[in-house]
C-alpha cells in the first residue's frame, strides 16, 4: 500500500494552475524526487502533502488516511527547508527537541531521542554543538541539525524541498550521500524536491519529472535517462542531439529520417511515417578519424568545429552539412588535449537503438 | 621606513578619526542642543528663587541641593513622579496589548499594506491640538462612546472618560501605539514565514508557533517599542495638559508650571533632573533585563 | 537693589556674563551698555505679544494699521499666553523679546518691580491721565471686563443668582472653574473670600469653600475660550468666566448665558505694558496711545464687549448694557488688590497643585 497518494490533486493560484490534476503514489520507505525547472509545481506539491496549502480539488492520503481538513501540526511529516528554517532563538538542542517539547516527551526520554538523532545526522562528535547557536554553524551542519529535527519526531513521510541547494559542490555530494544512507538506514518514505537533475538520479529510487503542475515521466532513474517519455524528459535530464524530419519507410528493412538539414538518418522501425524528432545522446556517439566502429548502424563524416576539455570528457562539436552536432569523448589517456583539432574530418557513428523517441 | 609610517598613520587615521568625522555632526548637535542645556538645567537646580512681596521673582545663585532636598522631603512631588511612572508604564502596556496584533497583522498584510500603514501613522499626521479636540468630541459627556454606552444600556449615566486620568491615557496610548506599531512590524516583518511552518510541520498548534516561535523572536522589537514608548510617554507634555484638564499633574506638566506659572526655575530644572535620571534609571534596568533576550542571526 | 535685571536681579557681574554666555540670562556687555548710555530708538518695526483670538483681531484692524501708516513700520503680532511672554521677557529682560506686551490684571505688577516693564506715566502717555483709576494699575489699562457666571441654559434650568449656586449638588461633575494659573484662578479665590467674609485677603475661608467644590468639579479651565468648548460639548454645565466673551458666543449662536452673581462679579482688566529696554520706544507709545483712543476703545466695546477704560469715551444702547462700562459699574464690581494677589500667587499655585489637582 502506498505510504502518500495524491489523487487528481490540483492547486490553482488565481487562474494559474501551479498544479493540475496530479497523480501519485510513493511505496513505503521509497526515495521519490520532484524533478522539474522552477515553476513546475514540485514545491507546491511538497507544500500540499505538507499541509501548508489546501488543494484545490483532488485528495491527498497519507498511510491511507485522508488529508482533507488534517492541518500540518496534525500530519506526521518531518520537513526539511530549503533555508533549513531553523529557530533562531533555540540552540541546536532546543531546535532538536521541539518537536518532541510540543508532544510533551518526558525529559529522559526527550533528551535520548535528541542525542540519538544528533548522532544519526552525525554531529555528536562537535565540541558543545548542542549549546550552539544557528548563526555559529556552518551551512552543512545546519543542515544536519534541520535533518535531525525533522527525524526526531519519527515522522511517517520526511519532505525535503531543495535541502541542498545552498551548499557548496563538495559538500552537497557529501550530504547527498550521508542523506542516502541515512534514509535507507531508517527506511522513511521521502519525498525529495529539487531542479538538479545528477541530484535526483543520484538520490532517488524514482523520479518524478515535472513540468506545468503535471508529471511528465514517473520512473527509475535509469528509465527516466535512457527512455525519456516525453521530449521536455529528455531534454531537462542530460544533453542531446535532435534530428527532425520526416520518417520514410523504403522498400529495405526499418525507416529513414529525412532530416530538415538534409540528413537521412536510420531510426526504430515503430516509429511511424511522417514528421518526427529523434534524440541522440551526446555520449553515444562515438567519433573517429576513419572507419567506423563495428556495432554501429549509423555512420556519418563531418568536420571539427569546435573542441572543449571538460577534464572528465571532450566535448566536439562536428558539423555535418549545415547540423552541428555535439559529441562527448570519454577521456581515457593521459594523452594530449583531444585527438582531433578544429578543421579536422572526422566519422561520427552510433547505433539507432540508442536514439531517443520521445513520444511528444 | 617613511613610506611604512605614512601608512600607519593613514591607518590611524582612518581606523579613528574617519570615525570621529563621522558621528562629529551630529554628535555637535547633540553636545549644543542637548548636553549643554541639560547642565545647565542642573547648574540652575542648584540655585534658588525668592519671591517678593509683589511677586518680583529673585534668583539666588548660591549653590545648594535645597531644591532635592525639598523633592525628597515632599510627598507630593513624589506622587507626581509614581503618578508619571505608573502613566507610562501603563501607556507601554497598553501599547503592547493594542500593537503586537495590529503589527503582527500589518507584518503579514500584503495587499492592503500602504493603506494600513498609512492608517497606523494617521494621527502623526494631525496635529496634537486637533487631535485631542476630537477625542474631547468622542469621549466627551455626549460624546460617541458615552451615546453608544447608554444606548447599549451598559451605563445609566455617562462615564467620565475626559479630564481624567483615563482620559490621559487614551490620549497619549492613542498617539504612542504607531511608535509601537512601526517598532514592532520592522521586527515582524523579518521574521521568516518558513520559521512558522517550521514550527507546524514539527507539530505546534498556531497557539504554539506563535509563542514558541514568533513570540521569542519579537521581543527584542518589544523591548525596543516599550523602551521608546516609555521614554516618550514619561515626558509627553501637551496631551496629558488638554486630557487632564488641569486635574492631573505629570512631571512634565509641573516643570512647564513652575518653570512658566511660578517662574521657579531652579525648581524646574531640580524636577526635569530628577525626571531624567529615573527615566535613564528605567530604561539602564530594562536594557539589563533585554540583554537576557538578545540574539544574533 | 534696584531690580533692573529681572532675574538676574542678585547677578553679579561675573555670573551675569556667564549667565549670559550660557544662553539663559541676560545679553550681556557692550550691547546693554551701548542701550544705557545712548538709547537706541528704532521705528522700523515693533514687536507686540498678545493672546490669541478676538484681541489681535481688533488690533489689526484698528491699532496696527494706523501706526504702520503713519510711521511706515512693520508691526509683528506674536499671539500665546500671558505666562509665555512674561517668561521670555524675564529670560532676556535687556534685549527684549516684545516691545510691547499685553497683560491682564497684576500679572505686570512683578515684572514693573523687577525692571522689565515700564512704570506707566501720563508723562509719555497723555491717556493715561484720562483712564478710570482701576486701569492704571499694572500697565495702561485697555479694556474692562469682569468674571461672573457663564451657564449652559440646556443643563441649568433655573438662572443662577449667587456665587454659592456653584455649589448646587444638582451641577456635580459639570462644574469648570478657572485654573489657579491663570488670572481668572487667581483673582477667583480673594473674590471668594470677599464674597464669603467680606475681606478679599480671608483666603483660608476661600479655600476651604473651593474644597468643598472639589468633588462637583469637571475640569479647571485655561481660558474662556477652553471654559466655553466645554460649555458647547456639553461636558460643563456652569462655570466661572468673563462675560465679554461669553457674551460673543452668544451672539454667534452658542447656547451659552452669562449672569453677574448678586454678589458681585469680579472685575478682569486689560493691559497693555512696554518693555523698559525696548529699542523701538516711540513706536511703542504710540502703540499703546492709538489703543486708549476712541477708534480702538470703541472697535473693543462693539465687537468685544470690552468697556473702554478711558473716561472720555461715551457707549450706548445694548453695548453699554452688557459692557462693564462707567465708573458706576466699576464700583459695584468686586475690586481686587493685585499687590496682594501678586505677592500671594506662587503660595496659593502650590496649595492648588496639593489640594485641588
Amino acid at each position: 500500500m502506498a505510504d502518500v497518494r495524491l489523487a487528481e490533486v490540483s492547486k490553482w493560484f488565481g487562474g494559474v494552475r501551479a498544479v493540475d490534476a496530479l497523480s501519485l503514489e510513493v511505496a513505503q520507505g521509497e526515495f521519490l524526487s520532484l524533478l522539474g525547472p522552477s515553476g513546475c509545481g514540485k514545491t507546491t506539491v511538497l507544500r500540499l502533502i505538507a499541509g501548508f496549502l489546501d488543494p484545490t480539488a483532488g485528495e491527498i492520503f497519507i498511510r491511507g488516511r485522508s488529508m482533507a481538513r488534517v492541518p500540518p501540526f496534525r500530519r506526521s511529516i518531518g520537513m526539511v527547508f530549503q533555508n533549513y528554517s531553523l529557530f533562531p532563538h533555540l540552540n541546536v538542542y532546543d531546535n532538536v527537541a521541539f518537536g518532541l517539547r510540543i508532544r510533551k516527551i518526558g525529559h529522559r526520554t526527550l533528551h535520548e531521542a535528541v542525542t540519538e538523532a544528533l548522532k544519526l545526522v552525525r554531529l555528536e562528535g562537535i565540541e558543545a554543538v548542542e549549546r550552539r547557536f544557528p548563526h555559529e554553524l556552518s551551512g552543512g551542519q545546519q543542515q544536519r541539525v534541520a535533518l535531525a529535527r525533522a527525524l526526531v519526531i519519527r515522522p511517517e513521510v520526511l519532505l525535503l524541498d531543495e535541502p541542498f541547494g545552498a551548499l557548496d559542490k563538495k559538500l552537497r555530494e557529501q550530504m547527498q550521500l550521508e542523506l542516502k544512507g541515512l534514509q535507507r538506514e531508517i527506511g522513511i518514505t521521502t519525498i525529495f524536491v529539487t531542479h538538479d537533475q545528477e541530484e535526483a538520479l543520484i538520490l532517488s529510487d524514482r523520479v518524478a519529472v515535472m513540468r506545468a503542475g503535471r508529471i511528465e515521466h514517473l520512473g527509475p532513474p535509469a528509465e527516466i535517462y535512457e527512455r525519456p517519455r516525453t521530449r521536455f524528459a529528455a531534454d531537462f535530464i542530460g544533453r542531446s542531439n535532435s534530428f527532425q524530419g520526416r520518417v520514410v519507410r523504403d522498400a529495405g528493412p526499418g525507416a529513414l529520417l529525412h532530416t530538415d538539414e538534409g540528413l537521412a538518418i536510420k531510426v526504430p522501425e515503430e516509429l511511424p511515417e511522417g514528421p518526427a524528432e529523434v534524440l541522440l545522446r551526446p555520449e553515444q556517439i562515438a567519433i573517429s578519424a576513419t572507419a567506423p566502429t563495428s556495432g554501429a548502424d549509423t555512420v556519418v563524416a563531418g568536420t571539427v568545429a569546435d573542441v572543449m576539455y571538460l577534464g572528465t570528457h571532450v566535448k566536439y562539436d562536428v558539423r555535418i552539412g549545415t547540423k552541428l552536432v555535439e559529441v562527448f569523448e570519454q577521456n581515457v589517456g593521459g594523452g594530449p588535449k583531444g585527438r582531433y583539432a578544429p578543421g579536422d574530418r572526422v566519422v561520427l557513428s552510433w547505433r539507432s537503438a540508442d536514439l531517443l523517441c520521445p513520444r511528444e | 621606513m617613511a613610506g611604512s609610517i605614512a601608512e600607519r598613520v593613514y591607518h590611524l587615521k582612518r581606523s579613528r578619526w574617519s570615525v570621529l568625522a563621522g558621528v562629529l555632526p551630529i554628535l555637535s548637535v547633540y553636545v549644543a542642543l542637548l548636553v549643554i542645556p541639560m547642565l545647565l538645567l542642573g547648574q540652575f537646580s542648584l540655585y534658588r528663587k525668592l519671591t517678593g512681596e509683589m511677586g518680583q521673582v529673585v534668583l539666588i545663585r548660591e549653590v545648594s541641593l535645597a531644591n532635592y532636598a525639598k523633592f525628597l522631603a515632599s510627598p507630593f512631588y513624589f506622587r507626581i513622579l509614581k503618578d508619571t511612572l505608573v502613566m507610562a508604564l501603563t501607556v507601554t502596556g497598553l501599547c503592547v496589548l493594542l500593537g503586537y496584533p495590529v503589527a503582527f497583522s500589518l507584518s503579514r498584510a500584503r495587499r492592503w499594506k500602504g493603506i494600513l500603514y498609512l492608517l497606523v501613522l494617521a494621527p502623526f499626521f494631525v496635529s496634537v491640538v486637533i487631535r485631542t479636540y476630537g477625542w474631547m468630541v468622542i469621549l466627551g459627556h455626549n460624546g460617541l462612546v458615552n451615546w453608544l454606552l447608554l444606548a447599549s444600556g451598559l451605563v445609566t449615566a455617562p462615564v467620565p472618560l475626559i479630564y481624567n486620568y483615563t482620559g490621559i491615557l487614551i490620549g497619549v496610548t492613542h498617539i504612542m501605539l504607531p511608535y509601537m506599531v512601526i517598532t514592532l512590524e520592522a521586527v515582524l516583518r523579518k521574521i521568516d514565514r518558513s520559521l512558522i511552518e517550521a514550527a507546524q510541520g514539527l507539530g505546534a498548534n498556531p497557539w504554539q508557533a506563535f509563542s514558541r516561535v514568533i513570540f521569542p523572536l519579537s521581543l527584542p522589537g518589544l523591548v525596543a517599542g516599550s523602551l521608546l514608548v516609555f521614554a516618550l510617554s514619561v515626558s509627553i507634555f501637551t496631551t496629558p495638559s488638554l486630557m487632564g484638564g488641569g486635574r492631573i499633574h505629570l512631571m512634565s506638566t509641573i516643570i512647564y508650571e513652575e518653570t512658566m506659572g511660578q517662574v521657579n526655575w531652579p525648581s524646574g530644572a531640580m524636577l526635569a533632573w530628577v525626571l531624567l535620571v529615573t527615566t535613564l534609571a528605567v530604561l539602564g534596568l530594562s536594557q539589563l533585563a533585554a540583554r537576557r533576550f538578545e540574539w544574533r542571526r | 537693589m534696584d531690580g533692573r535685571d529681572g532675574l538676574g536681579m542678585a547677578f553679579s557681574r561675573r555670573t551675569f556674563l556667564k549667565s549670559a554666555a550660557l544662553g539663559l540670562g541676560v545679553v550681556a556687555g557692550d550691547r546693554a551698555g551701548l542701550a544705557r548710555g545712548g538709547e537706541v530708538d528704532d521705528t522700523s518695526e515693533l514687536v507686540v505679544g498678545v493672546w490669541g483670538g478676538a484681541i489681535p483681531k481688533i488690533l489689526k484692524k484698528t491699532v496696527i494699521p494706523d501706526l504702520e501708516a503713519r510711521y511706515r513700520c512693520k508691526v509683528y503680532v506674536k499671539e500665546g499666553t500671558g505666562g509665555d511672554r512674561m517668561a521670555i521677557l524675564r529670560a532676556n529682560p535687556r534685549n527684549p523679546a516684545f516691545d510691547v506686551v499685553h497683560l491682564a490684571d497684576g500679572e505686570a505688577i512683578p515684572l514693573i518691580k523687577e525692571g522689565i516693564l515700564e512704570e506707566p506715566s501720563a508723562r509719555v502717555i497723555p491717556e493715561f491721565a484720562d483712564l478710570y483709576p482701576v486701569a492704571q494699575i499694572s500697565g495702561y489699562g485697555q479694556g474692562l471686563s469682569d468674571v461672573g457666571i457663564a451657564y449652559s441654559p440646556q443643563k441649568v434650568k433655573e438662572r443662577p443668582t449667587s456665587w454659592l449656586d456653584l455649589w448646587n449638588p444638582a451641577y456635580k461633575g459639570h462644574v469648570v472653574i478657572p485654573s489657579m494659573k491663570t488670572t481668572q484662578g487667581s483673582s477667583f479665590l480673594p473674590a471668594l473670600a470677599k464674597v464669603l467674609t467680606g475681606d478679599q485677603r480671608n483666603v483660608e475661608a476661600a479655600k476651604r469653600k473651593l474644597l468643598e467644590l472639589k468633588p462637583s468639579i469637571l475640569a479647571y479651565h485655561r481660558g474662556t475660550s477652553h471654559a466655553l468648548t466645554m460649555l458647547e460639548q456639553g461636558d460643563a454645565w456652569i462655570s466661572v468666566t468673563i462675560g465679554a466673551y461669553v457674551y460673543q458666543a452668544r451672539d454667534k449662536g452658542q447656547p451659552v448665558d452669562f449672569v453677574r452673581p448678586k454678589e458681585g462679579s469680579f472685575s478682569l482688566i486689560w493691559f497693555i505694558d512696554i518693555a523698559r529696554h525696548t529699542r523701538h520706544r516711540t513706536l511703542a507709545r504710540e502703540y499703546v496711545r492709538l489703543a486708549l483712543q476712541a477708534k480702538a476703545q470703541r472697535a473693543f466695546a462693539e465687537e468685544m464687549y470690552l468697556g473702554p477704560s478711558n473716561r472720555k469715551i461715551a457707549l450706548s444702547g445694548k453695548v453699554a448694557e452688557l459692557a462693564v462700562y462707567g465708573q458706576q459699574e466699576i464700583d459695584r464690581l468686586i475690586n481686587l488688590d493685585w499687590m496682594f494677589i501678586e505677592g500671594q500667587r506662587p503660595s496659593w499655585i502650590q496649595w492648588w497643585n496639593q489640594h485641588m489637582v
